[in-house]
């Protein structure tokens, strides 16, 4: 076998991690990132500065932030212990909770510049036309939009694949629980297990090239291209003339 | 049919003129429409045609006031009927297509969007104008796969399948040339009359109104100031409209006659009939005649030997020094009215006073919007 069941074990949850982030992420930065994009108000830049916060403050500062507030004495923590149980942080759902913070801008942003290019000249039309507001979301929005729903996607979950500080502050580094592969990595280096090590980098090489192809792809438009058919196949005979 | 009264002030307009500059605009609208055809909005840019259009759309939430379409309130200081429900028509200037649906899909987008659900009435309909505008080869084509012309007839298929309450234009098919814009707003009024859609229709070339509205509504710095018949509205010297340079009047005249010969037509214009060349209308149609008030020949005697085939006899009922050199009359043709442009000179020389009987010739004559029924 090529990577050991602790690799394995590590892949499949960062994976989990990534889906369910990603998922969640893209259920709440939509409203988000559409409210954004309609929104003309001073405070829309502090707004939008405590989104991008995490794209610029190192990832332990973030982390040690989230253990304080994730920990069992704090008020989340508590209320979260009291309704279920466990403890929110070194668990899978704090983990959630924190992957969830620090790839917010990578979602919300792309979104909210696509949205942001939507002219709402083409909303009114759809409202003349009867289209209640979820319509016009449903019809007109998402379907101009959908490369960017891709991109925030990609970049929401290669970043939640990637991230070491945050994990390894607010972690704890239990396998099968919260021990990612950046974790794994890390361990394999500080026990000067370069093999194995070597091994899972160029995994994770591997996946990262592929998410930036993908990325790049969508940006040039190449892999959502839509198919045009034409009911007469001959290009001659455009009617482009006016009468 | 349409009864409104709304006022209050926008922030942030931005005209068509100028596009980066932002001004306020306050406007108070009165207006109780009853014509059914097509009224023209009418006034130069920057008096408020769009943002009246808006008003009734309900794109534009007015500040205060009343608007009721066919009984039904659409805004009064309780209630406020969204766009999205008052099922109406807009054609905007530019064609606002849905860029990531085809063109198939933009025209059924007000129908729900399924072409299988619609009954068969309705997928006869969209057949039928799809292949009126000539669209039907696009279909399956996408907004940016069209010129721009064909975009705005994409635009408008998608409005009139709908079948409307009330449709309203916003001086579209501006990308077309005069000859495609005056063919396709034909078409908006034989459709309208055909389903009987009231229709808004801003315009600010006149010639456009002429040819194809009978009822007018004139707009001035965000008031209503007049409304009434075109026909009517043209004549009167206390509006604009008489003063323009290329200022005509409508007058109404039955068909006769057609002298194949000659190819000529033969008109009856009250009690008097007049000579045309051949039009293509059926015999005892209304048509409306087009008469530039400087096309208009005056003489006090009767005219004998001129190449002009016909005269009329009417009867000066106002005279208006508008510049130094000209003056605009007002004449009476039995109950209607026609405007000539002469010379201050000649009006001298002639010695035509108010009440004078006087024999006027045209040089040429244009044919107007047909008139159809009011209410």
């Amino acid at each position: 076998m090529f990577l050991s069941p602790t690799d394995i074990l590590a892949l499949t949850l960062t994976f989990k991690l990534a889906l369910v982030t990603t998922l969640l992420l893209l259920l709440i930065s939509t409203p988000l990132a559409w409210f954004l994009s309609r929104w003309n108000s001073p405070w829309r830049a502090l707004f939008e500065s405590f989104i991008a916060l995490p794209l610029i403050l190192p990832p332990t500062v973030l982390g040690f932030y989230l253990l304080i507030f994730l920990a069992p004495d704090s008020f989340l923590g508590a209320s979260w212990y009291h309704l279920t149980g466990h403890q929110l942080a070194f668990s899978f759902t704090g983990l959630v909770i924190a992957s969830m913070i620090y790839s917010l801008p990578f979602v919300v942003q792309p979104l909210q510049l696509a949205f942001e290019k939507i002219d709402s000249a083409t909303l009114e039309c759809a409202e003349v036309l009867g289209a209640s507001s979820w319509r016009r979301f449903t019809s007109i929005v998402i379907p101009s939009t959908r490369n960017s729903f891709l991109l925030a996607s990609v970049l929401g979950f290669a970043h939640t694949i990637g991230e070491f500080g945050v994990v390894l502050m607010i972690g704890g580094n239990i396998p099968g629980e919260t021990q990612v592969l950046s974790l794994v990595l890390y361990d394999y280096v500080e026990s000067l297990d370069y093999e194995a090590a070597h091994r899972l980098a160029a995994t994770l090489v591997c996946f990262s090239v592929l998410m930036l192809v993908i990325v790049y792809s969508l940006n040039r438009g190449t892999l959502l291209r839509r198919k045009v058919t034409y009911r007469d196949s001959s290009p001659t005979t455009t009617p482009a003339r006016e009468a | 049919m349409l009864e409104l009264a709304l006022s209050g002030r926008l922030q942030h307009v931005y005209s068509a003129q100028a596009p980066n500059v932002k001004h306020a605009f306050t406007y108070e609208f009165k207006l109780s429409l009853a014509h059914q055809g097509i009224t023209a909005i009418y006034g130069s840019s920057g008096e408020g045609k769009t943002t009246l259009l808006r008003l009734i759309s309900g794109l534009q939430k007015s500040d205060q006031g009343r608007l009721i379409f066919n009984g039904a309130v659409w805004q009064d200081d309780h209630s406020f009927l969204k766009t999205e429900n008052r099922h109406i028509g807009y054609v905007f200037q530019e064609s606002r297509l849905f860029d990531a649906l085809t063109v198939e899909a933009n025209i059924l987008y007000g129908l729900g969007g399924k072409w299988k659900k619609l009954t068969p009435e309705t997928q006869a309909l969209v057949t039928d104008v799809c292949e009126q505008l000539g669209i039907s080869e696009w279909l399956n084509r996408y907004p940016d796969q069209l010129s721009g012309g064909q975009k705005q007839r994409v635009a408008l298929a998608r409005a009139l399948v709908c079948r409307p309450q009330l449709l309203l234009l916003d001086e579209p098919f501006s990308s077309l040339g005069e000859q495609g814009k005056l063919s396709l707003l034909h078409y908006v009024a034989s459709f309208t009359r055909k389903h009987q859609i009231p229709c808004l229709f801003v315009s600010h070339s006149r010639f456009e109104i002429e040819v194809l509205a009978s009822y007018a509504v004139l707009l001035k710095q965000g008031k209503v100031i007049a409304q009434g018949e075109v026909a009517e509205l043209v004549t009167r010297l206390d509006l604009g409209l008489s003063h323009e340079e290329q200022s005509t009047s409508l007058l109404k005249a039955t068909v006769r006659a057609h002298d194949h010969e000659f190819s000529l037509t033969e008109l009856r214009l009250g009690k008097q009939i007049v000579w045309v060349q051949q039009i293509d209308t059926a015999l005892d149609q209304t048509v409306s005649l087009r008469v530039f008030a400087k096309d208009v020949i005056v003489s006090t005697l009767e005219p004998v030997e001129s190449s002009v085939l016909n005269h009329l006899i009417g009867r000066v009922t106002e005279v208006e020094l508008t510049e130094a050199s000209r003056v605009l009359l007002v004449i009476s043709i039995d109950e209607q009215k026609v405007l000539a442009r002469i010379t201050r000179k000649s009006l001298i020389n002639l010695g035509i006073k108010i009440g004078q009987k006087v024999y006027i010739q045209f040089k040429s004559v244009g044919l107007g919007a047909i008139s159809i029924s009011h209410t």
